[in-house]
């Protein structure tokens, strides 16, 4: 037969031939192509929250900066700042404040004694601006209520700045709550007269953020924190309030001890309800992070498989498997216990891919029915008989396959540092696995045999337990925190989960970016 | 059908899939030789028929530009094999020739299956040649290897196809 004529034929055959497809076949494409869908959307978002999350960061951690930044520098622009006036108690408190910069006046507001006696000094600090007075400003009890409710609001606010601008940041906004339409005028005249003639003896409201107060050509510090701007305007307001009283008013004078006393408490209780408000708190968190795998090592595997009219034995010489970076998504809450510490409690879900490349020798074993003629009793006749080919090779099998891990992390958070913007705290505890899954793409019966024997059959055991650590960063926002957490995450127990390539601890190293949003604020 | 493929169209999907998955199946087989890698070249060929389906400009078949799709993914999986082109022994190198007429009365399904059952150096080449239309010098490239060893494997694969139909027409005969 030609060649040509040979190839037409069969090319024709077989061009028409058509094999059964398997049932399932369109469902499992439907399945793929949904799944491929899904994989560029959480990509997008995962990416899309890294971003906005470092961004954000990012921003406001500028943002802080330049601020602070601004503050100090129309610090330096200021007249230099001489204590000397002031008692021997309050000079240190201003020094102090003056070396502290920024952060010392945050703790003017407080419960404790020594918050209280600052509260004090810088009240009792102002006598000495006792030259010219509007009585009426403390005279009226409603007048003075007005100033004490301020100054606890404010005390309030920690770190609030959503809140605090609907207090008085804004100029003239929320002060003008605070002061008389009188007062007011007398603050625009000292602004003018800042430029005219620096040795104004009233108090002269350099701008919103500091508050400084001249006499004799001598300009006395309150406060430089640029935070607090919100405090000083409020004790600023107090302080020029009692500051423009006739020094001879004793009965004022009382008046403005209780007052102090009066505020001071309203801090206390402001302070333990604030606390109170901020018990509990709400975490949303991604992290992506880089699985790192310490395999039980494993002799060989055998796979089985049978199929219609043929069978396939595999065994691996070479076993390699390589865990992929990961996302994991957590959900917690957490109960403030003190101060310092935090008790919390979520749940966490990771896929974590595992790519697989065995390489061995597969020996497959192909059925065929063939009609054989035998000489019988009766004759030659047919019968059935079947031929069993037998072909032996290389295989290289390349799967990626998945983790999935369902687990309750339970924590316990260190307050390290507090400052106005930032926080940062100590994470730590145990994660405990209540569900996990091996989705093995390679087919069939895998059964593998290390130094300890075989192992048929899995344990399924889909619980482990980690311990995890980690340093969380927090920016403090209105009603929510931003975190950013460097965190590393150590498998004690190991995973045994059905159908694994071979057991293995699995450690993760990662950066947790999220929200904490403060419940009750 | 291929328009609203594009599209994206679920249904038409469907419909395409229906329509050819019983012929791109039996490509599969008779690269692979193994109905679950069959089935997995199977799925894989048509996500990436439906995927890059706007790629055919309706030059030849469509048919024809599946297969290309779904062979060269075969031939990819049958790469990470390591396929041997070993030589393998005749059985009978005195076979007589047939006529076209013998070979004519063998169904589509025989003829499948015997070249199922060739070895795969010689299965892939003579899928490629024959079937497929590539030259030797297209095969070489794809597999690797020498046009003269592609040309070497298709004859023996061309020669032992036709002892196994004509050992499966003797006994058929006596």
């Amino acid at each position: 037969m030609k060649n040509d004529s040979f190839d037409d034929i069969v090319r024709k055959k077989v061009l028409d031939h058509e094999a059964p497809v398997p049932p399932g076949a369109w469902e499992a494409i439907a399945q793929k192509k949904k799944k491929r869908k899904r994989y560029p959307l959480f990509w997008w978002i995962t990416g899309v929250s890294l971003v906005a999350g470092i961004a954000s960061l990012f921003y406001i951690g500028q943002n802080g900066f330049k601020r602070d930044v601004t503050a100090n520098e129309r610090q330096n622009k200021q007249q230099p700042v001489n204590h000397s006036a002031l008692p021997v108690y309050e000079k240190e408190f201003a020094d102090k404040n003056d070396k502290a910069g920024s952060g010392t006046a945050v703790e003017t507001v407080g419960a404790t004694s020594k918050e209280q006696e600052k509260v004090s000094s810088v009240i009792e600090a102002n006598p000495v601006m006792e030259k010219t007075g509007d009585r009426s400003l403390l005279s009226g009890p409603g007048k003075r209520s007005a100033v004490v409710t301020g100054l606890v609001r404010d005390s309030v606010i920690e770190n609030d700045a959503a809140t605090s601008s609907a207090v008085s940041t804004q100029p003239g906004k929320g002060e003008t709550e605070l002061l008389s339409n009188e007062y007011s005028y007398s603050r625009s005249k000292a602004k003018k007269n800042i430029a005219e003639s620096p040795g104004n003896a009233e108090p002269v409201l350099v701008n919103n953020e500091r508050f400084d107060v001249s006499l004799n050509n001598e300009t006395y510090f309150l406060s430089h924190d640029y935070f607090q701007s919100v405090k000083m305007v409020e004790f600023s307001t107090v302080i020029k309030k009692i500051g423009m009283l006739p020094d001879t008013d004793s009965l004022l004078l009382s008046r403005i001890d209780s007052a102090k006393n009066e505020i001071v408490e309203m801090i206390a209780s402001a302070r333990k309800k604030s606390l109170k408000r901020e018990k509990w708190t709400f975490d949303i968190s991604v992290t992506p992070f880089l699985p790192l795998q310490q395999n039980q090592p494993v002799l060989y595997i055998i796979r089985t498989s049978a199929g219609n009219m043929e069978k396939s034995e595999y065994k691996t010489d070479k076993i390699h498997t390589r865990l992929e970076p990961s996302v994991s998504y957590a959900i917690g809450i957490q109960r403030k216990i003190n101060q310092r510490l935090k008790l919390g409690i979520g749940f966490q879900y990771a896929m974590i891919k595992e790519k697989v490349d065995l390489t061995g020798q597969e020996t497959r074993t192909t059925y065929h029915e063939i009609q054989r003629l035998v000489n019988g009793s009766g004759g030659p006749q047919l019968i059935l008989d079947t031929i069993a080919t037998t072909s032996h090779g290389l295989l290289t099998i390349d799967a990626l396959n998945s983790y999935r891990l369902l687990s309750i992390p339970v924590s316990v958070q260190y307050n390290l540092l507090h400052n106005q913007g930032w926080s940062l705290q100590l994470d730590g505890g145990l994660v405990a696995t209540i569900a996990g899954n091996y989705h093995n793409k390679i087919q069939g019966k895998l059964v593998s045999f290390d130094s300890q024997g075989m192992h048929t059959s899995r344990h399924k055991r889909s619980n482990a337990f980690d311990l995890f650590a980690g340093l969380r960063f927090s920016k403090n926002c209105s009603s929510f925190r931003l975190f950013a957490e460097p965190m590393l995450r150590y498998n004690l127990s190991g995973y045994d989960l059905d159908a694994m390539i071979n057991r293995k601890s699995i450690h993760q190293a990662g950066l947790s970016v999220g929200i904490t949003y403060l419940i009750g604020r | 059908l291929i328009q609203e493929c594009i599209k994206n169209k679920p249904d038409a999907q469907r419909i395409l899939f229906e329509k050819y998955a019983g012929k791109m199946m039996s490509l599969c087989k008779r690269y692979v030789n193994d109905q679950q890698q069959a089935q997995d070249i199977l799925q894989m060929g048509f996500m990436k028929v439906f995927e890059y389906i706007h790629q055919y400009k309706g030059e030849g078949s469509f048919e024809g530009w599946m297969r290309k799709v779904f062979a060269s993914i075969a031939i990819r999986q049958l790469k990470k094999k390591k396929m041997s082109f070993a030589a393998v022994d005749m059985l009978d190198d005195d076979i007589a020739s047939e006529g076209p007429a013998i070979i004519s009365k063998l169904s589509e399904e025989d003829i499948h299956q015997f070249i199922r059952n060739l070895p795969t150096g010689y299965r892939t080449v003579f899928n490629l040649h024959v079937i497929e239309g590539y030259s030797h010098d297209e095969i070489a490239m794809l597999l690797n290897i020498k046009p003269a060893t592609s040309r070497t494997q298709l004859l023996k694969a061309r020669k032992l196809l036709q002892v196994l139909i004509c050992k499966r027409n003797n006994t058929v005969k006596v």
